[in-house]
């Protein structure tokens, strides 16, 4: 069925393999929201980081100098008129994306926790096939322990719950570093979770038949900024994620709206 | 001296000053729609529930009338049920509107952004085209 998302005004540009041996458009989508101090440098890291790769900034709603300094510097951005949070904001860069004809979109978060000389890394399983989306996981090489403890274990609960319910074996269901493909992006340019999106995404990718590829990434201790998932709303985003994971596994494909 | 609720005759007090709170609660609806804060869509909503309390209200038989129906001993306890399940399902549509609500919204906003970029990409290409007028096309933007 074809997409009602509000972006069709953009046409559908050809998908990769409608002309032989061009090379991939690979789009870095950066939501930003208050970033001014690593922003810049941030885009830069990763245009230098990555070849061919181009930088999407999406400016949600930042009541910071971030939207100044994006102009200033005249980096490729889309500046959102309503704060929708991290969810709303990534999703107007896959919506960009689709609409742009790229034919894989990762997500780099804004406050530089993840590293732009892993975005290789992050592509590889995309660029060979071998996946449809791949998400970058802290535990997966067990390199790393800068999570907290309780950020862990929550981790480990909605990872062997989303294992249960699909039988697919993940390591790290938090982390937003994560790369899609073309017909991964047209999933989730129409659904796609408000907040805390990253595990409830995954489980729908997957019940989509998306196939999934984890790759072992070091994350740096975030420079600015809180996590999103922090504090006394720990314990409401756990229970509301893992009903959003439930609900995501006996939804019908058909009750998704595309 | 305290009032004896056993011994004093109240007479038809409670059926009075459920009907004026009835009615309070109906002209507030009325007042809010007409200085338009809410739509005539959800005040019809909430009336249901002062007309309903005071069609209970001013009929005896009705109420008891209907607790027999469902089984009620104790007939004024009837509306306790009654408006629990009126108030949720009033909650629940409301909630199910503000999240379609907020879907339009996140939409909108998404569109309006995408729009925005692509008129100023046009905007530079036009001035790109025409030369030398590039430097006044950009400083609008900033």
């Amino acid at each position: 069925m074809e997409s009602h998302s509000p972006s069709d005004i953009y046409h559908k540009q050809p998908r990769k393999g409608d002309e032989l041996n061009q090379p991939c458009k690979i789009l870095a989508i950066i939501p930003a929201f208050n970033e001014e101090k690593t922003i810049v440098q941030l885009a830069e890291r990763i245009r230098h980081a990555v070849e061919g790769v181009d930088v999407l900034v999406v400016n949600d709603h930042s009541t910071d100098q971030t939207e100044h300094l994006l102009r200033q510097q005249g980096i490729n951005h889309l500046a959102l008129s309503v704060n929708l949070g991290i969810g709303g904001a990534v999703q107007s860069g896959f919506k960009y994306a689709l609409a742009e004809g790229y034919d894989i979109a990762l997500q780099v978060d804004g406050d530089g926790q993840h590293p732009p000389e892993q975005i290789p890394a992050l592509l590889q399983p995309l660029l060979s096939g071998e996946a449809d989306f791949v998400c970058g996981s802290r535990y997966l090489e067990n390199k790393q322990n800068v999570s907290s403890r309780s950020r862990r274990l929550g981790g480990g609960l909605l990872a062997a719950l989303i294992r249960l319910l699909t039988g697919q074996r993940v390591s790290d269901p938090t982390s937003g570093f994560r790369a899609y493909n073309h017909q991964a992006l047209a999933v989730l340019g129409s659904i796609y979770p408000q907040d805390y999106p990253e595990p409830i995404s995954m489980i729908e990718l997957i019940m989509h038949g998306f196939r999934l590829r984890e790759v072992p990434v070091q994350m740096v201790e975030r420079q600015h900024g809180r996590s999103s998932i922090a504090g006394l709303d720990t314990l409401f985003y756990m229970i509301k994620v893992i009903f959003a994971i439930l609900i995501a596994r006996i939804r019908r494909t058909k009750h998704y709206a595309y | 001296m305290p009032i004896d609720p056993v011994t004093t005759n109240f007479g038809n007090r409670v059926i009075w000053v459920s009907i004026l709170a009835s009615l309070a609660l109906l002209l507030w609806i009325v007042y809010l729609v007409r200085r338009r804060r809410l739509s005539e869509r959800y005040a019809l909503v909430w009336m249901v529930v002062p007309i309903l309390f005071m069609l209970f209200s001013s009929s005896r038989g009705l109420l008891e009338g209907f607790a027999a129906l469902v089984g009620i001993y104790y007939a004024p306890a009837v509306m306790i049920p009654v408006l629990l399940v009126l108030y949720i399902t009033i909650g629940l549509y409301s909630s199910m509107k503000a999240t379609r609500t907020e879907e339009s919204i996140k939409n909108l906003t998404q569109e309006v952004a995408l729009l925005r970029h692509q008129l100023e990409q046009n905007n530079r290409g036009l001035a790109t085209q025409e030369g030398g007028k590039e430097e006044n096309c950009d400083r609008r933007y900033t």
